[in-house]
């Protein structure tokens, strides 16, 4: 028997807010026994022990979270799963930005949407940390994909747009990270190819180390937002027709992108990975407008989607221009970025390598 | 006898093979002006201590960590509370001895006889110890002559052990984990693929594949699952070494367990018993070619390589860029890869039909190995290590 204590809550909407689910089918249809737990359910804590002691006859389980939520839960004689030697899978839906240290938890594997982010993470903050690269997992909304002449959006773009201005003045004000931050976003304007962990360890003078683990966080966070709404703000102004949209919850989020023809992606922070736009817009067979990186270049991508590169925005739109003069020209793009989506990107290839890294520190005993 | 400048003191290893080389050290040692005492690690290893112990004790010796543990009633290590460093030198893999290691104060210096494995201690057993890298050597009977070609009765020997595969393999597929059976099978093929890449690199190789990066000294269980696939390679390896030379109607004499044999028994093969302590040396002298086969060694010697040489032997081994450092393919060994086995029978006949050619390679292995090889120069390198480490 094999099993997965799944922990989730339905507290907040946004479009990540149905993945648990997406990750329950996908985990039982691989043949375990997956346990959904609300915990902010008031009778979570009976329900996970229960879990937790019906579970301990399996040899293969373990317990999936989101965002590192409940990791640090603890008894007063220390972490529950290093206690109970059960491995504890996070998925950290966003780059950095919710990512907890939680170093001590050793039975903590942290799963990351950059391979740059987990090897630069491992080399520099945290060397004892467990981390599995997970690529955004791409999510389908409906088993028959409309043509893409039939899409009622043009160019979507989903997501928050941020003042640049105002996120420059958050760090200004903290005098502990202003100069630090100041120097990441000059490093990063002189070299594209560069990451905000890049940025920060070459700030730190003359040994990274020397800086506190907390500091990288909020720098990083801060500077890869700032870039982000930089870059964004250049790239909306270049691009003509376009329908932008805040996402409340998956649904909606999915079915917005499964209306388009073409989904603008945000900029890549990521060096080595994807976003959930651009995941989702291939399951759902829009065709995406993106940067390449690494990642799309070793996983032979670079065809299935409206590439650019070098911030050129305006080259962009002539593109997006040109594509939507004859949609129908799109389809077969669209058809082959779905079938590599569901193939490389699906939420069940996401869960086979979650299992597989459980097997494996079960196999180890991490 | 009365010229030693200081003193050290060496404790009995507990392995009876190990008795020659714990003497050949104490004479070692004499020879550079330590006064070498001999004391055994048994209930009163604190008073034959005491009895030795003066202010010219500059450091204590064992093989295999025997000792290096020791501790005084208030739990303190005795090397701790005397300030004298104690080395030891490791003749397994460190993940034999994690236990030992685990426990090593900043009084002990272990000496591991390939790179690989010092690189290997500190990223799974403990990053911050002292280290040194202390390879194989050669010992033999001096007073002996070394025979000739026509004094030697057997055309070749292999003495050591064979893993059985079947039950090493087995005890990975027995785990019921589908992708962990694929995870040791991925580790394995990467092996076998080269002769080159060492098993940490191979296992931090798939994992890296794999997009996992764990903690490695987290990792409970790598050193039982690193001994696992090297005794299945390891297995595996000499197992097709003597498929390969036997099939050439090549003549082997096996010295080992009786059980490894049943793994490689064919006419070809004959089984000659278990040697023990001088009896091995026995054995060489009366051998004209022995196998060597250490695949997972990336940058040392192996003892039964110097040790061949040392007492005229012709030594045919897979090699390693510490081992090509001194002894070159044909002109004083000869060497095989593991892939690709196609003419070392032809080499072996060769060698066998041609006294002039024999004499030739063992004479050169023999002149390296007394230069390089010896107890003596192991010696010489530990006081090296210790006036390195500021203790001498």
């Amino acid at each position: 028997m094999r099993s997965c204590i799944l922990l989730y809550s339905n507290l907040e909407k946004n479009k990540f807010s149905d993945l648990y689910l997406d990750y329950s089918k996908a985990i039982g249809s691989l043949g375990y026994h997956v346990t959904l737990l609300d915990y902010l359910a008031t009778d979570f804590d009976n329900n996970f022990f229960k879990a937790i002691d019906e579970s301990t006859s399996h040899k293969n389980t373990f317990v999936l979270s989101f965002d590192s939520n409940l990791v640090d839960l603890n008894v007063s004689s220390g972490n529950v799963y290093d206690i109970i030697e059960l491995p504890i899978f996070s998925i950290l839906t966003l780059q950095v930005d919710n990512y907890e240290l939680y170093e001590d938890v050793k039975k903590y594997i942290r799963c990351v949407i950059d391979k740059h982010e987990a090897i630069s993470t491992k080399k520099h903050l945290m060397p004892r940390a467990n981390i599995l690269f997970l690529p955004s997992a791409a999510r389908r909304i409906t088993a028959e994909l409309p043509k893409i002449e039939n899409r009622p959006i043009d160019v979507l773009f989903c997501g928050e747009i941020f003042d640049a201005t105002n996120v420059r003045m958050a760090w200004k004000d903290n005098p502990e990270i202003s100069v630090l931050c100041d120097n990441m976003v000059e490093i990063l304007l002189s070299d594209e190819n560069k990451s905000a962990f890049d940025a920060f360890y070459e700030s730190g003078d003359p040994s990274p180390f020397q800086y506190d683990k907390m500091l990288a966080l909020p720098c990083i966070n801060y500077v890869n937002a700032y870039m982000q709404s930089v870059k964004t703000s250049k790239l909306l102004k270049e691009i003509s027709g376009l329908t932008v949209y805040t996402p409340y919850d998956a649904k909606e989020y999915l079915s917005m992108i499964a209306s388009s023809k073409i989904v603008l992606n945000t900029p890549l922070n990521l060096k080595y990975g994807i976003t959930d736009e651009m995941a989702c817009s291939m399951a759902n067979g829009s065709i995406c407008a993106s940067e390449t990186n690494e990642f799309t270049k070793d996983n032979q991508m670079d065809n299935l989607f409206l590439n650019y590169s070098n911030s050129n925005y305006s080259l962009l739109n002539e593109k997006i221009k040109e594509a939507l003069i004859s949609p129908q020209n799109l389809n077969a793009m669209s058809e082959s970025a779905s079938v590599f989506a569901e193939n490389n990107l699906s939420v069940l290839q996401n869960a086979k390598k979650i299992i597989e890294a459980s097997e494996i520190a079960r196999l180890l005993n991490l | 006898m009365g010229d030693f400048l200081k003193n050290c003191i060496l404790i009995e290893p507990k392995i009876l093979n190990l008795i020659p080389w714990h003497k050949a050290y104490a004479k070692a040692f004499e020879k550079l002006s330590f006064k070498a005492h001999l004391v055994t690690n048994d209930e009163n290893f604190i008073s034959q201590i005491e009895n030795v112990l003066d202010n010219d004790t500059k450091f204590f010796f064992t093989i295999d960590g025997v000792g290096s543990t020791a501790k005084l009633q208030n739990s303190e290590l005795i090397y701790d509370y005397l300030n004298i460093p104690i080395i030891s030198t490791y003749t397994d893999h460190p993940e034999q001895y994690t236990r030992l290691i685990s426990e090593s104060s900043n009084y002990v210096y272990s000496g591991f006889f390939d790179e690989g494995d010092i690189a290997y201690s500190k990223k799974y057993i403990l990053n911050d110890a002292n280290y040194f890298f202390h390879t194989d050597f050669g010992l033999c009977d001096e007073s002996l002559r070394v025979p000739t070609f026509e004094e030697r009765d057997l055309d070749i020997m292999f003495c050591g052990t064979i893993p059985d595969p079947g039950y090493f393999r087995s005890l990975f597929e027995n785990i019921n984990m589908p992708y962990s059976i694929n995870f040791c099978n991925e580790i394995i093929e990467m092996l076998k693929s080269s002769d080159q890449i060492s098993l940490p690199d191979a296992f931090e190789s798939v994992l890296s594949s794999k997009n996992l990066f764990l903690d490695s000294l987290s990792l409970k269980n790598v050193h039982s699952l690193m001994s696992t696939l090297s005794h299945y390679i390891r297995g595996c390896r000499r197992i097709d070494l003597f498929k390969s030379l036997t099939e050439q109607n090549l003549k082997i004499n096996f010295f080992g367990f009786e059980k490894d044999y049943n793994l490689i028994a064919n006419e070809n093969v004959t089984y000659c018993g278990f040697l023990r302590g001088e009896n091995y040396w026995d054995a060489l002298r009366r051998s004209k070619i022995t196998l060597n086969s250490s695949p997972l060694s990336k940058y040392a010697l192996s003892e039964r390589q110097p040790t061949s040489m040392l007492n005229g032997a012709l030594v045919v081994t897979d090699t390693n860029p510490y081992m090509d450092l001194y002894y070159k393919d044909g002109r004083d060994v000869i060497s095989y890869n593991h892939n690709d086995y196609s003419h070392l029978a032809d080499n072996l006949k060769e060698v066998l039909n041609s006294k002039a050619l024999f004499e030739k390679i063992t004479n050169n292995a023999l002149l390296i190995t007394k230069n390089n090889h010896t107890v003596n120069h192991r010696a010489q390198s530990i006081l090296d290590v210790l006036r390195q480490g500021g203790a001498l």
